[in-house]
């Protein structure tokens, strides 16, 4: 009897054991396509430690209430996307691990992203936004290997690259920015890090290479030394507004500086390139971290990202060294939502948006009004900032750091 | 393919039950005092009513006894009696020498043979798997595939031979896992040791502890602990092997051993030498059908070692142990080709132990030791160029050089003295009652340095280091007198200090002094009722505290940062198990045990990996865990022994809120990444002695199945998402011994359907692996 029972313990044993292994299969619990999907958004879900985790992407069309991540295509952690047209490219993760593939989906107007078409670049390329030539160029500066990679966004094929080492300061990358086309010449700008990731301490300056599209070519490079500004926009796409022109045709480069992290070198603000001009108008440069921000007591020691909205003013994040939790700067609430008027040079906060972490910052348009994503302490989603009014509403909230928007008009 | 192995083992499985193989014991009896022969003694099992008596030169053998776990009695008039618990496997010759004592008048015979029996039975209340390795001798099987075969574990490879690999025991792993050899903590403040590192024919067995780890451990352990008991080999012992495996791996081994009776003295050493390209072929996670040759993975680790061992002197014995380890290391690539960068290591050590029991006062067993560690490590990457798989070149990101994408060129040269003291004190008050005090000392100082690192980064970003540490752990244990409740009860007090300073690499902040000082306190109980002689219950229930490793708050001085404020893990556990065993009692020698527990960890440690290239060691928040676990292990035929376990391990993350924030946290109740939560194995093992002919030969023939389900990369947030494929593996492998287990050749296929298998965050691991070993014992 003994023996039996051991038999069919063991027979037991042996079915439990192989039938929980083949009956695991995973649940499809995908919805349907919804059409008239105009609203994209990514967000970000950190790990505790700020500094990894995953990044969402979806098409939704209510832009309204409570949005979660599920029926989500999963991005490159922080990296972003860029939209051009009907083209979403999503880019390689940032850093050595991870998917080092630039891909594009197309936008057909349903919730269903498809499936992209992958371009896989070099390991490490730091790729991480467009500049559109025409339909069939486009550059695509590649922030860790020093290069603009030149691609053919109907194909997805490399067609050529711009190698930009010999104008590195330091070591042999000059970390290409983002760009703009202006007068029929792309201006790029060259953020000049060190291993670090920080400005050189010797080295502050703003540096812009200015290529011919036409020749793939590299004119020159111009700098401006005189304000002490340095590391000139960030080079993910969804800070692309951190270079803007404005209704002149002047264009503005918002600089970086040290991040907000050393107090020693505070200095963040705009330089300018006038119409018509391919040289800094130094008197035109702007060092905003020595301008208290209107309603507080702060002054901003770095700026993150901003957009032009129109007649000199720009929605901006700025850093707050004061703010700043250095235990875990990367999940670090010191963010504000600021508007910053260029010709009057005034700093304003916009009440009501929450004070942010680094991975919620980005800054979008929705017809007349400005979307802002935020990451509060008690709120997080996307805000809508009315400038005309300057209502503030939440609008979404997201699961997560909310970290891109787009309306597909 | 992998469904016919599972089919196989389906129809396998249920095969009727028929009597098994016997087994036997033979072995020497001698005067502990004199080492002379003892004719006439008796050894008996009594559970078996099956006795011998030693010939005119010490010697016994007791034969045709069945697989099972027996107490053998040694007596002689006039000496003190000597029991010892032995496990035997079916069909399994083992070797067993001992050394009796005469009887001393002050000495109580019948108190010392009851506390040897107390001692014995006492650490039966933890949660414990013991896996014996007589069975596995001469197998070319690691450490790393025996314990991935058990339940409740895994081992965390990423790659090839010598490749970081890290234990799990229920979902926890990394430090927090006691890595012990013979109960010394292994990997609390030390680098130097892998658990693969140790040669198999070395060991005895291995026990695992789950949940709740004996006071007498004495380490810094955290949810599990793995033991490694070396051989006591006999008086006169040479042991030689060599190992071939696929990717051009050869593994010697060479062990000594010889007693000086006369002189009190034992003198051994041993030396191993390993050495592989692993070169095979992975696929790439990130391009799919790109094939990569692994040609940067070179891995050579030397290790020698010697012993002397004084029996006659006051102490009952003192041990002195040099060691020294060198190790070869090349860093591959993965998501490009990495040509040039590689780690070096060389440790010196010294250990030193002192034992005796009936310390001073009867029933008191005094353990003391010691060990002293010079290590120096070194990281060099220094290349210019750094390349893709297809084979184009970029310029390193420094001017000094740098190919791993840090962004810095490193040629670091980092120095660590270590010291460690053990004391254990043992107090057996009675049959009923025992007590032990545990305490565990450790210095580390680190002197760190890397002049290139700093030339790249422009500012110094390592600096020395000096770390003290001190647990000290006091247990209780009772049992009944007729053995069937045991309770033990343990507290541990926990202290740590570090001095060092610290910057953050990106430039967030100035150099600052850390000047740490923490303590704490943690407790656990554990019981065992014993229903049947076949069925008995363990629970038990701790909460436990984890100070941070060395490593953890400093770094390694190579890719892992400095986290200097990382604060304690502590775990709550509750562990609850049944067992039924028909152990030595019944012909099929069935045995099964299932187990559930819960973990509440809070503050948990993680490894994290900064998209930027920097990797830390973080608090994470608060996880929990719940989890059952099945093991089933049966002769099925007489010459015919199975396994299969199951486990079944949850983790969630259950912070409610992001940090400093009144923000739901996104991942709360998610299942954490990362770490499998569903995995099974089962195996079949078929032994039979002279299988073809002639006398004193044994062959062994096995197959193993283990699985993991599929498991996810990051938290579960949509459908389409990134995750480790569910794997499956079968290893076949033989052994057959020839001159009464002298000469032993054996060989294995792991993974024998070459299936494409990834690890955590999807490490490709190696395919099918060709391994065949010779293996010659003097004895």
């Amino acid at each position: 009897m003994r023996e039996i029972s051991s038999k069919m313990m063991l027979l037991l044993m042996g079915i439990i054991a192989i039938s929980s292994i083949t009956s695991c299969e995973k649940d499809d619990t995908s919805s349907p396509d919804e059409q008239d999907a105009k609203f994209l958004i990514v967000t970000t879900v950190k790990n505790a430690d700020g500094m990894s985790g995953s990044s969402y992407m979806k098409l939704v069309p209510d832009f309204s209430g409570d949005i979660d991540n599920s029926n989500t295509v999963q991005v490159t952690f922080g990296s972003g996307i860029g939209i051009r047209g009907k083209d979403i490219f999503v880019f390689p993760s940032f850093g050595k691990d991870g998917d080092y593939n630039f891909q594009k989906y197309t936008y057909t107007g349903t919730t269903n992203l498809g499936v992209p078409t992958k371009l896989p670049l070099a390991p490490n390329s730091g790729a991480s936004n467009v500049t559109k030539i025409n339909d069939e160029k486009m550059y695509v500066p590649a922030y860790g290997i020093g290069k603009v990679l030149i691609i053919n966004p109907k194909t997805m094929k490399k067609i050529g690259e711009i190698d930009l080492a010999e104008y590195a300061h330091g070591d042999n990358n000059p970390d290409p920015g983002n760009g703009i086309i202006r007068d029929g010449l792309y201006y790029l700008c060259l953020d000049q890090v060190g291993a670090d990731y920080m400005p050189y301490a010797d080295y502050h300056q703003v540096d812009v290479v200015v290529i011919d599209p036409k020749t793939d070519k590299v004119k020159k490079v111009i700098s401006e030394k005189s304000t002490n500004l340095s590391f000139p926009t960030r080079p993910m796409d969804f800070v692309k507004g951190m270079i803007f022109t404005d209704e002149q045709n002047d264009m503005y480069i918002a600089c970086v500086g040290k991040f907000g992290y050393d107090p020693t070198y505070p200095n963040n603000g705009f330089v300018c390139i006038p119409s018509g001009k391919t040289e800094f108008d130094v008197s035109k440069s702007w060092d905003i971290s020595n301008t208290t921000i209107e309603g507080t007591a702060y002054k901003p020691t770095s700026i993150y990202n901003c957009k032009y909205i129109g007649n000199g003013k720009l929605v901006a994040y700025v850093g707050i060294f004061e703010l700043l939790d250095m235990t875990n700067p990367y999940s670090s609430k010191n963010t504000m939502a600021v508007l910053i008027d260029l010709k009057d040079k005034t700093i304003k906060q916009i009440k009501d948006i929450p004070l942010t972490d680094g991975h919620s910052v980005c800054i979008s348009l929705y017809k007349d009004l400005v979307i802002i994503g935020s990451y509060g302490k008690d709120k997080a989603g996307f805000f809508s900032y009315n400038p005309t009014t300057e209502e503030v509403i939440h609008r979404v909230s997201t699961i997560g750091n909310p970290t891109s928007f787009h309306y597909f008009k | 393919m992998k469904r016919i192995f599972t089919i196989i083992f389906i129809i396998i499985l249920p095969l009727s039950l028929w009597a098994q193989t016997l087994s036997s014991i033979s072995g020497r009896v001698i005067d502990k005092k004199t080492g002379e022969s003892l004719p006439g003694v008796n050894v008996v099992i009594e559970s078996l009513q099956l006795g011998t008596v030693t010939n005119s030169k010490g010697e016994y053998r007791l034969k045709k006894i069945p697989a099972g776990k027996y107490r053998l009695s040694v007596s002689f008039i006039g000496y003190s009696t000597l029991e010892k618990q032995v496990n035997l496997r079916r069909g399994e010759l083992i070797k067993l020498d001992f050394s009796i004592e005469e009887h001393s008048e002050k000495l109580n015979e019948v108190v010392v043979s009851a506390k040897s029996e107390a001692r014995e039975i006492r650490e039966l209340a933890m949660p414990i798997t013991v896996i014996s390795m007589s069975q596995l001798s001469g197998t070319v099987n690691s450490i790393s595939d025996v314990l991935n075969k058990s339940v409740g574990i895994t081992m965390r490879n990423s790659g090839g031979v010598g490749s970081a690999s890290r234990l799990s025991v229920r979902g926890l792993e990394g430090k927090r896992i006691g890595f012990f050899i013979d109960e010394t903590p292994m990997n609390d403040n030390s680098d130097f040791i892998n658990v693969n590192d140790i040669p198999m024919d070395m060991i005895e067995r291995i026990e695992i502890y789950k949940g709740v780890i004996p006071a007498k451990f004495g380490g810094n352990a955290m949810g599990g602990a793995v033991n490694i008991l070396i051989k006591e080999y006999p008086d006169r012992y040479a042991d030689f092997s060599y190992t071939l495996e696929s990717f051009n791996t050869h593994k010697t081994q060479a062990v000594f051993k010889r007693n000086f009776k006369d002189r009190g003295l034992v003198i051994g050493g041993g030396g191993f030498y390993t050495y592989s390209d692993n070169n095979y072929t992975m696929e790439s996670p990130h391009v799919k059908g790109l094939k990569i040759k692994r040609e940067h993975d070179k891995f050579k680790k030397l290790t020698l070692a010697g012993t002397i061992e004084a029996t006659k002197l006051w102490f009952d014995k003192i041990v002195f142990e040099p060691i020294f380890i060198n190790t070869y290391k090349e860093i591959q690539g993965i998501e490009y080709d990495i040509r040039e960068a590689h780690t070096k290591s060389q440790a010196y050590i010294l250990a030193n132990s002192l034992e005796k029991d009936n310390f001073f006062i009867e029933g008191l067993d005094f353990d003391w030791s010691n060990a002293v560690a010079y290590t120096e490590y070194n990281l060099i990457d220094t290349a210019m160029h750094w390349y893709d798989h297809e084979g184009i070149a970029y310029n390193s990101d420094s001017e000094y050089g740098g190919e791993l994408g840090n962004r810095y060129a490193s040629n670091s040269d980092n120095k660590k003295f270590t010291y460690m003291n053990k004391l254990n004190l043992e107090y057996l008050i009675n049959e009923k009652h025992s007590i032990n005090f545990n305490s565990n000392f450790t210095l580390a100082d680190g002197k760190p340095k890397d002049e290139l690192r700093r030339l790249s980064l422009g500012k110094k970003t390592v600096f020395d280091s000096k770390m003290r540490s001190w647990i000290v752990g006091f247990t209780y244990d009772y049992r009944t007198k007729d053995d069937r409740f045991l309770n033990s009860l343990t507290s541990r007090y926990y202290l740590y200090t570090m001095n060092t300073k610290s910057t953050n690499m990106y430039g967030l902040g100035e150099v600052k002094d850390v000047d740490l000082n923490k303590n704490d306190i943690g407790f656990s109980d554990a019981m065992r009722y014993r229903f049947t002689t076949n069925f008995l219950a363990k629970i038990s229930a701790g909460y436990d505290v984890r100070i941070p490793s060395e490593t953890e708050l400093l770094g390694n001085g190579m890719l892992v940062e400095p986290s200097e404020s990382l604060l304690p893990e502590r775990n709550t556990s509750v562990n609850l198990g049944v067992m039924y065993s028909l152990l030595g009692t019944s012909k099929s020698n069935l045995q099964l045990e299932l187990s559930g527990f819960y973990m509440h960890l809070e503050d948990m440690i993680r490894f994290t990996k900064s998209p930027w290239g920097g990797a830390k060691y973080q608090n994470f928040g608060e996880m929990q865990t719940l989890g059952v676990e099945f093991e089933a292990k049966a002769d099925i035929l007489p010459t015919l022994y199975s396994y299969g376990n199951i486990t079944y391990q949850d983790l969630r993350d259950v912070r409610d809120y992001e940090e400093n924030s009144t923000i739901s946290n996104p991942t709360k109740d998610m299942r954490m990444p990362n770490i499998p939560y569903l995995f099974a194995n089962v195996g079949l093992e078929f032994h039979k002695e002279n299988l073809l002919g002639g006398t004193g030969q044994n062959t062994r023939i096995f197959a193993d199945l283990a699985f993991v389900e599929e498991y996810l990369y990051d938290f579960e947030m949509t459908n389409d998402q990134r995750r480790i494929p569910r794997s499956t593996t079968v290893d076949l492998g033989f052994e057959h011994s020839f001159m009464n287990e002298r000469l032993f050749i054996s060989g294995k296929i792991k993974n024998l359907t070459d299936a494409n298998i990834l690890s955590e965050f999807n490490r490709p691991l190696p395919g099918r692996v060709f391994g065949v070993k010779l293996r010659y014992i003097f004895k």
